[in-house]
C-alpha cells in the first residue's frame, strides 16, 4: 500500500495535500483586502451594494473550514441548516457564527466555540492551520473563514436547533476549479452573481462556495 | 548658537522661507512622491513625515526652522497597517501602528472617525495621529476593528462600536442587530 502511494503522487489531486503545506499556503495567500460578494459584483461590473447605508456596519462573524483527515484523503465537514432559520435558512454552509462579546474579538475562538456548540466538535480535537480573507456577504456579515484540521472518528453531536444534518465532501472536488459554476439571479430587479458547487444532488453556494473558491485559489499555488 | 526667542521678532526675514510648491505628494496607498517617481528610503519619509504639520486650511506642509514648503497629500498622509488590543470592552485600550512605525493609542485627543466612501457605500475610518493629521484604516485593520466593537446604548440609540481610553466611539449601526 505504502509502495503504491509513494509511486502515484498527487492522484489526489489535492486531498494529499498535507497539514504543513496547507499553513504555509494560507499564510501565504493571505490578502489584506478582504474577499466577498462585493468584489465578486465590483469584477463584473456590476453596481456594489445597491441601498447599502453608509452607518451600516457589517455584523462580525467567524466560520471554521474544518478539514477532516482521512486515510485515504482530506474531506471538508459542511452542515446542512435547518428550514426555520431567521437568516439562510435550509443552506449549506460552514459551522460558525457571530462573534460574542466573550470571544474579545478572536475569531479563531468564535469560529471554534460555535463548531462545538453546532456540531459537537470539540475545540480540542482541531488543530488551526491559519485562516482565509475576511468574506463581505450583500447580507451584511463579516465573516472570518478560520481553516482547522481535525482526525477521525469524529464523536459529533448535532445542535437539531440549527443543524439538520452534517456531510463531507472531499476537499480535492471542492478545490477543482471545473466544479465552480458562476450562476445569476434576479434579486430585487437586479441580476446578482454567485458561486455554485453542485454535489451529488445538493447546491453549495452564496457566501460558502465563494470561501471555497478562495481556499481553491489559495490553494492551487503550491507549484509556486 | 540660538538666540533668545524676544530677539527672533526684530529680524524681518523671520520664519521658514516659503518655497512653495515642494513637488512631492503623498499617494493614497501612503507611497510618497518626489516629482512623480516614489521615494523609497523608508528612511527618508520617516525624517519627511516628523516634519509634516497641517494649516488650518486644510493644506499639508514639511516644515523646518529655516525652510518650509507645500506638499499634495491625495487622502490621508497616513495609513494605519496594524492593530494591537489591551484589555476589553469598556477598559480597552486600542493603538495603531501606521506605515511609517509609528504608534497611536485612540483616546479623547486620536479620535476615530468614518466617511462614508460616496462610490462604495462603505464607510472609511481614519485616527488623528497628530495636530490634524490623519492615518486611514486599511480596510484588513477596519475589518479586525470591526471584530472587536460591541453594541451600546448611547442617547437611546442602539450604536456598534468600541471603547478606547475611556471613550466611546461609535462606528455606526450594526447591520443585523442581535
Amino acid at each position: 500500500m505504502e509502495q503504491r502511494n509513494l509511486l502515484s503522487p498527487g492522484t489526489a489531486g489535492g486531498s494529499d495535500l498535507s497539514r504543513e503545506t496547507i499553513a504555509t499556503l494560507l499564510a501565504r495567500g493571505l490578502s489584506p483586502q478582504g474577499r466577498g460578494d462585493a468584489d465578486l459584483a465590483r469584477r463584473l461590473g456590476h453596481e456594489v451594494h445597491p441601498g447599502a447605508a453608509p452607518d451600516l456596519v457589517p455584523t462580525p462573524a467567524a466560520v471554521l473550514v474544518p478539514l477532516i483527515e482521512h486515510v485515504d484523503g482530506l474531506t471538508v465537514l459542511l452542515t446542512q441548516r435547518t428550514a426555520h432559520l431567521a437568516h439562510h435558512p435550509g443552506q449549506i454552509s460552514f459551522p460558525g457564527g457571530r462573534l460574542e462579546p466573550d470571544d474579545n474579538g478572536d475569531s479563531v475562538a468564535a469560529a471554534l466555540r460555535e463548531t462545538e456548540e453546532e456540531v459537537g466538535l470539540a475545540v480540542g480535537a482541531v488543530t488551526v492551520l491559519g485562516r482565509l480573507d475576511e468574506y463581505l456577504t450583500t447580507t451584511g456579515f463579516l465573516v472570518t473563514p478560520v481553516v482547522g484540521i481535525t482526525r477521525p472518528p469524529l464523536a459529533l453531536t448535532l445542535d437539531d436547533f440549527e443543524v439538520a444534518e452534517v456531510f463531507e465532501v472531499p476537499l480535492a472536488f471542492l478545490i477543482d476549479t471545473a466544479n465552480h459554476q458562476m450562476e445569476r439571479r434576479e434579486v430585487e430587479g437586479r441580476s446578482r452573481a454567485y458561486w455554485a458547487i453542485p454535489w451529488q444532488g445538493r447546491v453549495i453556494w452564496g457566501a460558502t462556495a465563494g470561501m471555497l473558491v478562495n481556499l481553491a485559489e489559495v490553494l492551487s499555488h503550491r507549484d509556486r | 548658537m540660538s538666540q533668545s526667542p524676544t530677539s527672533a521678532g526684530d529680524d524681518p526675514h523671520d520664519g521658514p522661507e516659503d518655497h512653495g510648491d515642494l513637488g512631492i505628494r503623498i499617494a493614497r496607498d501612503g507611497r510618497w512622491y518626489f516629482d512623480g517617481s516614489p521615494i523609497d528610503r523608508p528612511e527618508m519619509v520617516c525624517l519627511f513625515a516628523s516634519m509634516l504639520t497641517r494649516r488650518p486650511d486644510g493644506s499639508f506642509w514639511l516644515v523646518t526652522e529655516d525652510e518650509m514648503g507645500r506638499i499634495e497629500v491625495e487622502d490621508a498622509p497616513f495609513l494605519a497597517v496594524e492593530m494591537f488590543t489591551c484589555g476589553g470592552g469598556r477598559d480597552m485600550v486600542l493603538s495603531f501602528r501606521t506605515n511609517i512605525d509609528a504608534i497611536v493609542t485612540v483616546d479623547a485627543e486620536h479620535r476615530l472617525r468614518l466617511i462614508a466612501d460616496t462610490a462604495t457605500g462603505e464607510a472609511i475610518p481614519y485616527v488623528e495621529v497628530r495636530d490634524g493629521l490623519e492615518a486611514r484604516l486599511t480596510r484588513a485593520v477596519y475589518y479586525e476593528l470591526v471584530n472587536h466593537g460591541f453594541e451600546e446604548t448611547v442617547g437611546g440609540e442602539e450604536l456598534y462600536g468600541l471603547w478606547s481610553s475611556g471613550t466611546f466611539f461609535p462606528l455606526g449601526r450594526l447591520a443585523d442587530p442581535t
